[in-house]
């Protein structure tokens, strides 16, 4: 039965395909553009892969444009991620036991797989590349396993990919998902059980209601008995379960409730077998409906939340998977497996290579990004005998270093233990439907001793039970118990089609309930690099494209950072050809700059001084030609485009913004004057320790970040979210991941969550109706097994209504 | 009405007989991914991988 809800449209909750489709499509205004349609399937095009000219071919994902290319007779024009990687740690005998999955076989995730096309190329893989076996791909979970024959490389396999264009990256918690895909196939067993069990259920009961009668009575009435045990003794156990831990918890859950009603029911049911009278009352279908539809939701919302959590659960970005190691024995550096390093290794850091240990300096001088660790984005020189750490980005130069402490003992490892922290110490929320269920069951014990003094007073103790226990049935909090696990897996499943990811059911109730919003700067607020933020043209005489060719052509051989920013810049577009003249007589002005002819002008690039007013972080160029100022450059970390309005419209919610940063102060400063946010309420120069500080000071406050640095506060947070590019470290300690870079949606999110809390307690509304209808024909006793029958899956289906029309935010 | 002591036990058996089914395509695996075999079926040449899931075979 689930697998059928599952294929109904509203319950897919694809994170693959919806990037695109549903997302971009349906909800132009937040984040895409125009529609554009991929020239290969069709599909829409998601905003960042846009053509950079318009006559360009689009296409929705780099499958479509292999395949595309592959149809044409060409290589795919635009393959970057396969540059220089070198994967030949997956062949590493360690690194296969560490992390294949079996002897000849191990998962990758794929960044970038979309469509069919992605599809049918993984699966073209055994094709492609001798040794592999077979390679198969879940699209939901974009991971694809690979096997490989004895000899086989899984190096040859993941450059295939590369050359796909999809970057692949090594599943290693695999345990984690077999365990999930174990327990996701019991809850499904019970659930089919349970459906089967009811369908058969049914077919008695109703021939009970519509007049069966004589001596076919008691037959129906003990098949109806047969049908219900397996749901009884098999598919309700996980209620039971939950029950127990609730009450040695000392806490009254929602399921505490729901598993008095089954008990009272299916006692009730087996005691009126015996008794010929009161053989109709046996409620057995109402029971079986219920445990149906609870495990149900449950096993939706399950998958709704996994989909979420395996996408962030993944190992990669924050650490490389390999390195280069001196080894004693050959006499040079190989590549060998992150892991193994260990203090007092020698290594080798390249070019734009992540340290991947913390340690000293031998040999070479470059430039380290340290964002991860400060959220700092302008690169800090570095020379032989400083320290270097952990997961900080290498620059332009080669650096050999002395490792000093590897693994969990690096500042990074630190990092990361301060999150685990965390996050076991996060106030943990009652969530709605648990803080009802204590009064409600209370009010009905409460209801239950009242009615069965009165019917023992009227009528005697009989008629007592009878109409105590009918009671208890027909307000088995069955709908009560669905309003908030709906409305939420709803809204989730939604959210993921906007690129949101919600890892947890309780998330919508905790957005909903925060006063203050912490914003980080570096990555969140900002596009996080370091890079031309402005180019102001002085000499009206000289055009962009001309002065961009120029300086380009002359930064082509400098190593400085400011080159690899401008260069990064002025790159000539793709498919527009070679840029023109190259430069001569190029000359490092010493300490100063460099200078060069390009097409007979003689253009000089310098550093000079902030102009008066400007922010004093930023680093300015100028370009003079011939001598004539021509214009003048201002690098830095931009201001993402869609930063004020974000911040505007959380402001509309309610919501206190506050940023946050490990930033100097004139930066933090100067980016919070841009955004709009009060003054008051900027932190500059904040570590790890002090963003937790800060957040845990603001109960539940929503923390928004992406570095390493942030994840103890997120996890701390009452809500932390991740933004896309983000450490994966950010990603498992936060309990939302946007899937798309910056924060045009939080507003959104912020509505939607309110919304659908909204629709969690129009659900308990309908449900106190039922159960006051339902309860006041108990108490009567005028309710029969027919009404009850009617009554409590009508109950139910209302709430399934309420929930599907939903949040209007994430209405399709 | 005397076909109901023919009919209802080959009910039963019937139930059984699903269940059965059931439980078996579900720990086999069956509906782990249901978004892939949709695209899959639309590709007419043979494709070669492996059957089933892999993990119930060590």
């Amino acid at each position: 039965m689930a697998p059928f809800l599952l294929r109904l449209g509203i319950f897919r909750f694809s994170m693959a395909p919806p990037t695109a489709e549903g997302f971009i499509g349906k909800h132009t205004g937040l984040w895409a553009s125009t529609t554009l349609r991929c020239a290969h399937c069709g599909n829409e095009v998601p905003a960042f892969r846009a053509p950079a000219t318009a006559t360009a071919q689009a296409f929705c994902c780099a499958g479509c444009e292999t395949v595309f290319a592959f149809l044409a007779g060409r290589e795919a024009a635009g393959a970057p991620a396969a540059a220089g990687e070198s994967f030949a740690y997956l062949d590493d005998a360690e690194f296969r036991r560490l992390y294949g999955a079996g002897a000849n076989r191990m998962e990758f995730y794929l960044e970038g797989v979309h469509c069919a096309a992605c599809v049918w190329l993984v699966d073209k893989l055994p094709g492609l590349v001798p040794g592999v076996n077979g390679a198969a791909l879940d699209l939901s979970r974009s991971v694809a396993q690979v096997e490989i024959a004895p000899g086989g490389s899984f190096a040859a396999a993941a450059a295939q990919f590369s050359k796909f264009g999809f970057r692949a990256h090594v599943v290693k918690d695999g345990d984690v998902a077999a365990l999930m895909k174990q327990e996701n196939r019991k809850l499904l067993t019970r659930l089919g059980v349970a459906a089967a069990s009811l369908m058969n259920l049914m077919l008695f009961a109703i021939a009970l209601y519509s007049g069966a009668a004589g001596e076919w009575v008691p037959v129906f009435a003990w098949a109806s008995l047969v049908f219900f045990l397996p749901i009884l003794f098999y598919s309700a156990v996980p209620f039971y379960a939950a029950t127990l831990a609730s009450l040695r918890a000392g806490k009254i859950s929602i399921d505490v409730p729901i598993v008095f009603g089954i008990l009272v029911g299916a006692v009730m049911g087996v005691v009126n077998l015996f008794r010929p009278a009161h053989l109709e009352h046996i409620y057995f279908d109402s029971l079986g409906a219920l445990v149906f539809l609870l495990l149900s939701a449950r096993y939706l919302v399950r998958r709704a939340q996994q989909k979420a959590l395996g996408a962030t659960q993944l190992v990669f970005r924050l650490m490389p998977a390999s390195c280069r190691r001196w080894n004693g024995a050959s006499g040079t550096f190989e590549t060998a497996p992150v892991e193994l390093v260990r203090a007092g290794d020698r290594i080798e850091v390249r070019p734009g290579d992540v340290v991947p240990a913390d340690g000293r300096v031998l040999r070479g001088a470059s430039e380290l990004n340290l964002a991860v660790l400060t959220g700092e984005s302008r690169p800090e020189p570095v020379r032989a005998g400083d320290a270097v750490y952990a997961g900080t980005v290498n620059g332009g130069g080669t650096l050999e270093v002395l490792v000093e402490s590897s693994g969990a003992a690096t500042r990074m490892g630190q990092i990361v233990k301060l999150v685990q922290e965390a996050s076991g110490r996060k106030t943990p929320i009652a969530n709605a439907a648990d803080r009802v269920a204590g009064r409600f069951t209370a009010g009905v014990l409460l209801v239950g001793a009242a009615t069965f003094a009165f019917w023992a007073w009227r009528a005697g103790l009989s008629a007592a039970a009878t109409n105590t226990m009918a009671l208890f049935i027909v307000t088995c909090p069955c709908a009560l118990a669905l309003s908030a696990p709906l409305a939420n897996l709803v809204s989730m499943s939604r959210a993921a089609r906007l690129g949101v990811l919600i890892k947890g059911p309780d998330v919508f109730e905790r957005i909903a309930a925060a006063k203050d919003i912490f914003l980080d700067k570096t990555g969140t607020l900002t596009e996080g690099r370091f890079g031309v933020a402005e180019v102001k043209i002085v000499d009206p005489t000289v055009d962009e494209a001309s002065l961009g060719a120029a300086v380009f052509a002359i930064e082509q051989s400098s190593p400085h950072p400011v080159a690899a920013a401008l260069l990064a810049h002025f790159a000539p577009a793709q498919g527009t050809g070679p840029a023109g003249a190259g430069a001569s007589a190029v000359k490092e002005m010493f300490g100063r700059g460099v200078s060069g002819v390009v097409a007979g002008r003689r253009y000089e690039i310098y550093g000079i001084d902030a102009p008066a007013g400007a922010a004093s972080v930023d680093t300015h160029v100028a370009v003079d030609r011939d001598g004539v100022r021509a214009a003048v450059i201002r690098l830095g970390d931009r201001l993402r485009a869609d930063a004020p309005a974000a911040v505007a419209g959380l402001r509309k919610h309610g919501l206190a913004v506050h940023l946050i940063s490990g930033d100097g102060e004139g930066a933090v400063r100067a980016a919070a004057a841009q955004a709009g946010i009060d003054p008051a309420n900027v932190r500059a120069g904040a570590g790890p320790e002090d963003k937790l500080a800060a957040v845990r000071a603001a109960q539940g406050a929503i923390m928004v970040g992406d570095g390493a640095n942030d994840s103890a506060a997120l996890a701390a947070a009452g809500v932390g979210i991740a933004v896309h590019g983000g450490m994966e470290v950010s990603l498992r300690a936060a309990d939302v991941y946007f899937t798309h870079p910056g924060t045009a949606g939080l507003a959104h999110l912020v509505r939607g969550a309110r919304e659908t809390v909204n629709v969690i307690f129009r659900n308990f509304k309908f449900s106190f109706v039922y159960n006051l209808v339902g309860g006041t024909l108990a108490i009567t006793g005028l309710m029969s097994p027919l009404v009850a029958a009617v009554l409590m899956p009508f109950s139910s289906l209302t709430i399934l209504a309420s929930s599907l029309w939903g949040a209007k935010a994430y209405r399709p | 009405m005397n076909v109901l002591y023919f009919i209802l036990p080959l009910s039963f058996l019937f139930a059984a007989g699903i269940m059965y089914v059931f439980i078996r395509a579900t720990l086999s695996g069956q509906w782990d991914d249901l978004d892939t075999p949709a695209y899959r079926i639309l590709f007419d040449d043979e494709s070669v991988q492996s059957k089933g899931d892999p993990d119930d075979k060590q």
